[in-house]
């Protein structure tokens, strides 16, 4: 009887498998050539950079260098001291504003939706009604008077050291954004889905809000925490234009490597400084690469799978 | 009598008391939010009523609605600019948002396929979405070069002038470049989201459509499209609103003519080239009107596009079907079907219980 059942599908089964098997010739066909596009021009980004500044002129349209022409010339060029390119600046600027700026709006975003969620207090729904409300205002007003704001308290407090400036201007880097209302929703959604009762039985068992948090919904939290991460990561690293207001007229070592690079966009640039552009991004994009190169497989998932509950 | 007062004052206690604590850890969040977000939208719009100078306030004072008139006023240089550049813009988008989705959910759709080394593929088309603007602007501004060192032009022996001409006379060409980089850059957010979503459409929806006759076509219209309608609503609103804040993108694929930072094609580029600049200082006043003016424009895109993705609300018989199915296992009422059937509704049923 229970054989019977399960044969007759297989039969019909078998005949979408054919179609499915063809469709997968048909799609591993496009995405092999889609892949190799979506390469070529990281590709052709690393060949050139080892390109010497003859190879340059001659073989522009090789992805790699022609045989005898490897070099290491460019590489060396701008990590010399009294190169243009303030490479190691810049990326140490990227890199310890990126992390505060993550580390901070994760941690806002877990407290922030851990009280709007699991404590009871006055005004809670409201609350998060005016947040969904001001979704919906595009931060584009804000971006003046904030300029402003900013040249305005900088006057006020007549900063004048490089120490005072540096850390000012840092603290308008990494700040703005926090408290952005995306990332703080997506966590509170997925709160709201953790079953109400592990938190109230851990609450009669006499636990405090403070060991809830930390040993149950942090640990919990750790897949959105992820996709956090992975929104804010990348948008402080490869943030442009309100950096490009504060930056305007200060020292080039205090700029961010995604300031910094735009240096190198010029299309009519001579041969030489086309390696050494091209060497200067290989070396930005380092940090990126290994990071995605180990994260790429649960980054992916994590977007895949929370992303749409957004 | 007494007791009950004194249990009541203690619930009232303990009320407030559980107030206070919420409003103290809600307060880091509400005082940084009140003072990068709320404050400077506030005064952007006291701003716009006003002529405005932050360095030299002596002659700061309300002009009501001249900053609106003078951006209303087509005859005023510096205002066709804004309007030019939002053209510009906007023609750019109307091309480029409908094709960041397409093609992200066709590939989403081949990938959801699972050939060999899907994997490796998936990687590969998210991977420029992480790489930096800049970067991006470095290769394909030397993948597309003029002269004859670009590769594109030294690979078919062309001299094709990409990236030149000049904003909205003759630049066509630097805007196809701008396209490709886009695609190329962007098409990974979108695609990892819509394959995540097709992904998550149940199977066992397909089966009852098989079953019911309906080819191949059907069941992507009748199953496919409802069940990821909700993210490509995600996905097309992300992408709108990026798109009408255009500004990364030309400004690092711009043409040879322009200094960087003389480009003005996109609103964004308006709004940023005169605030940079120290000299257009004391217009800061009719920037505010300007950047509000085009905030308006966003926020009547984005409800637009939340209402027509909202409404258009397609029959979904299969999905509701499906459910009915569930609950019936879920309560135990009836196991109809063939086996494996209650088996794909289970694993479906993981699936589900995240929402």
């Amino acid at each position: 009887m229970l054989t019977r059942l399960t044969d007759k599908p297989k039969k019909t089964l078998s005949k979408s498998e054919r179609t499915i098997r063809k469709e997968k010739t048909v799609s591993f066909v496009v995405l092999f050539i889609v892949t190799i596009l979506w390469m070529l021009p990281l590709i052709y980004m690393v060949g050139t950079s080892f390109k010497s500044d003859y190879d340059l002129q001659t073989n522009p349209s090789g992805l790699f260098p022609s045989a005898g022409q490897w070099t290491l010339a460019h590489y060396k060029s701008f990590l010399s001291a009294d190169s243009d390119a303030k490479i190691f600046y810049w990326l140490g600027n990227s890199l310890w504003s990126t992390l505060l700026h993550v580390g901070l709006t994760v941690l806002l975003d877990l407290l922030t939706a851990y009280v709007l969620v699991f404590l009871n207090f006055k005004g809670k729904e409201k609350f998060v009604k005016l947040l969904y409300l001001w979704m919906a205002v595009p931060g584009v007003i804000g971006t003046a008077p904030m300029f402003a704001i900013f040249a305005a308290i900088r006057n006020g407090l007549e900063i004048s050291s490089d120490a005072g400036s540096y850390a000012y201007i840092f603290f308008w880097i990494v700040m703005p954004g926090v408290s952005g209302i995306f990332n703080m929703l997506l966590m509170r959604n997925f709160f709201l889905s953790i079953p109400r009762d592990i938190v109230d039985s851990a609450r009669s068992d006499g636990a405090s809000n403070f060991k809830i948090f930390t040993k149950i919904i942090v640990p919990l939290a750790r897949s959105t925490i992820m996709l956090i991460v992975l929104f804010t990561f990348t948008g402080s690293w490869n943030s442009l234009n309100w950096p490009q207001l504060i930056f305007s007229g200060e020292a080039q070592k205090w700029w961010t490597v995604t300031i910094g690079l735009t240096k190198f966009t010029d299309s009519q640039a001579a041969a030489a400084a086309t390696g050494v552009a091209m060497a200067t991004s290989v070396f930005a994009m380092l940090p990126i690469i290994i990071v995605f190169l180990f994260t790429q497989s649960k980054m992916i998932d994590g977007l895949a799978s929370t992303g749409i509950k957004a | 009598m007494n007791n009950l007062e004194l249990m009541q004052r203690e619930m009232r206690k303990s009320k407030r008391r559980k107030n206070a604590v919420g409003y103290a850890l809600l307060a880091p969040y509400v005082l940084i939010f009140l003072f990068f977000s709320v404050i400077p939208c506030l005064m952007g719009f006291v701003f716009s009523f006003m002529q405005y100078n932050p360095i030299d306030s002596s002659k700061n004072m309300f002009v009501g609605f001249y900053n609106y008139a003078h951006l209303f006023d087509f005859t005023n240089s510096v205002s066709l600019k804004f309007w030019k550049s939002f053209a510009t813009m906007f023609l750019f988008d109307i091309v480029m948002v409908p094709t960041l989705i397409i093609i992200p959910l066709t590939l989403a759709y081949l990938i959801n396929l699972h050939p060999p080394g899907y994997k490796f593929y998936r990687a590969v088309i998210y991977l420029p979405s992480v790489i930096s603007v800049s970067v991006m602007g470095i290769v394909f501004s030397k993948l597309f070069a003029g002269d004859e060192l670009g590769f594109f032009n030294a690979l078919f022996g062309t001299n094709i002038k990409w990236l030149s001409g000049k904003p909205f006379e003759n630049d066509i060409l630097r805007w196809v470049v701008i396209f490709i980089a886009s695609v190329w850059w962007q098409t990974g957010t979108n695609f990892v989201i819509l394959s995540g979503a097709l992904r998550n459409v149940p199977k066992s929806l397909y089966e009852a459509c098989e079953m019911d006759g309906g080819s191949r076509l059907q069941g992507i219209l009748h199953v496919t499209l409802p069940n990821i309608k909700s993210s490509v609503g995600i996905c097309l609103f992300n992408t709108l609103i990026g798109y009408l804040g255009l500004y990364g993108q030309p400004y690092v694929l711009h043409a040879v003519e322009n200094s960087i930072d003389q480009e003005i094609v996109s609103p964004m580029m308006f709004i940023q080239y005169y605030l940079k600049n120290a000299s257009f200082v004391n217009m800061t006043g009719y920037i505010c009107a300007a950047a509000i003016v085009f905030g308006l424009i966003v926020m009547v895109f984005g409800t637009i596009e939340r209402k027509v993705m909202g409404e258009r609300k397609r029959t979904d018989k299969y999905s509701a079907a499906y459910k009915q199915s569930k609950q019936d296992v879920e309560w135990g009422l009836s196991l109809k079907g063939p086996a494996q059937d209650i088996q794909s509704v289970g694993g479906a049923n993981n699936v589900n219980s995240i929402n």
